[in-house]
């Protein structure tokens, strides 16, 4: 496969809830592009999902009409995938690998991102808000049906 | 996404249709606490024509079954397709709920 970026997309969305369908739609849309199969499309879908739930809940507070900016980078065989919000920064202890606890299931969605991504990353370096970083290595599945 | 109760027997039946989210999920929370205000003996929660569940479904999921357990009550769920089966496996949640191929098989399991 090419190490060069072959393709790149970005979507930007407001922190609305109701938007979360219209970003899976797309998710979905490129996964059949990828010839992925359905599993791995959903998968994808779900980590994208989590993602975006943990920012409007937790950077923007619930807060509507922000900023979220994804962005998909797909080299070769390796999918990147950028969330960047401009809230508040997550808490490096709620972030931490863990498993899921039953006694707060609101904690769910970062350990079922880290169970269907290769690579999970929490860049906290910009002034504002925080880069989700995901990688999937697409491969076994690709052309699945 | 759409949300029914019918009754059979004893058991509650919760009829979850479409994709469940962030944004749709309390709309199943407002059906499943009023079934657990009410007390009712045995939820189950027909899953069959969900398309697509994230963990704020799951976690409206993990509520209704602790609320029913709170009053020594029975809470199943029914119908999952592969992909939602797997939102449960990746939580690590399979093993906690009560799971069925159908409504049917949950409703006999009623006791």
């Amino acid at each position: 496969m090419a190490s060069r970026v072959s393709e790149t997309f970005q979507i930007e969305v407001t922190s609305s809830p109701r938007l979360l369908q219209v970003v899976r739609a797309a998710v979905g849309q490129y996964g059949r592009l990828l010839d992925l199969g359905e599993g791995e499309t959903h998968r994808l879908k779900t980590a994208v999902d989590e993602a975006l739930t943990n920012i409007i809940r937790h950077s923007y507070g619930g807060e509507a009409g922000q900023r979220i900016v994804i962005t998909f980078i797909l080299s070769g065989a390796r999918l990147e995938i950028l969330l960047r919000d401009f809230g508040r920064k997550p808490d490096p202890a709620r972030v931490a690998p863990r498993e899921p606890d039953l006694s707060r299931p609101g904690g769910l969605g970062l350990p079922l991102i880290r169970s269907v991504m290769d690579e999970v990353e929490f860049d906290l370096s910009p002034e504002r808000g925080t880069i989700l970083r995901l990688v999937k290595h697409l491969g076994a599945e690709r052309g699945a049906r | 996404m759409d949300v029914a109760v019918r009754h059979d027997g004893r058991a509650a039946i919760v009829q979850v249709q479409g994709e469940v989210d962030l944004y749709s999920a309390p709309k199943m929370r407002e059906a499943l606490v009023g079934l657990t205000d009410g007390r009712s003996p045995a939820v189950l929660v027909d899953l069959s024509r969900v398309e697509y569940m994230d963990s704020s479904g799951v976690a409206t999921l993990v509520e209704g079954l602790q609320r029913v357990r709170q009053y020594g009550g029975q809470f199943k769920l029914a119908g999952l397709a592969p992909a939602i089966r797997d939102v449960f496996r990746f939580a690590r949640l399979e093993k906690v709920f009560e799971i069925y191929e159908d409504t049917q098989a949950a409703l006999r399991a009623v006791r």
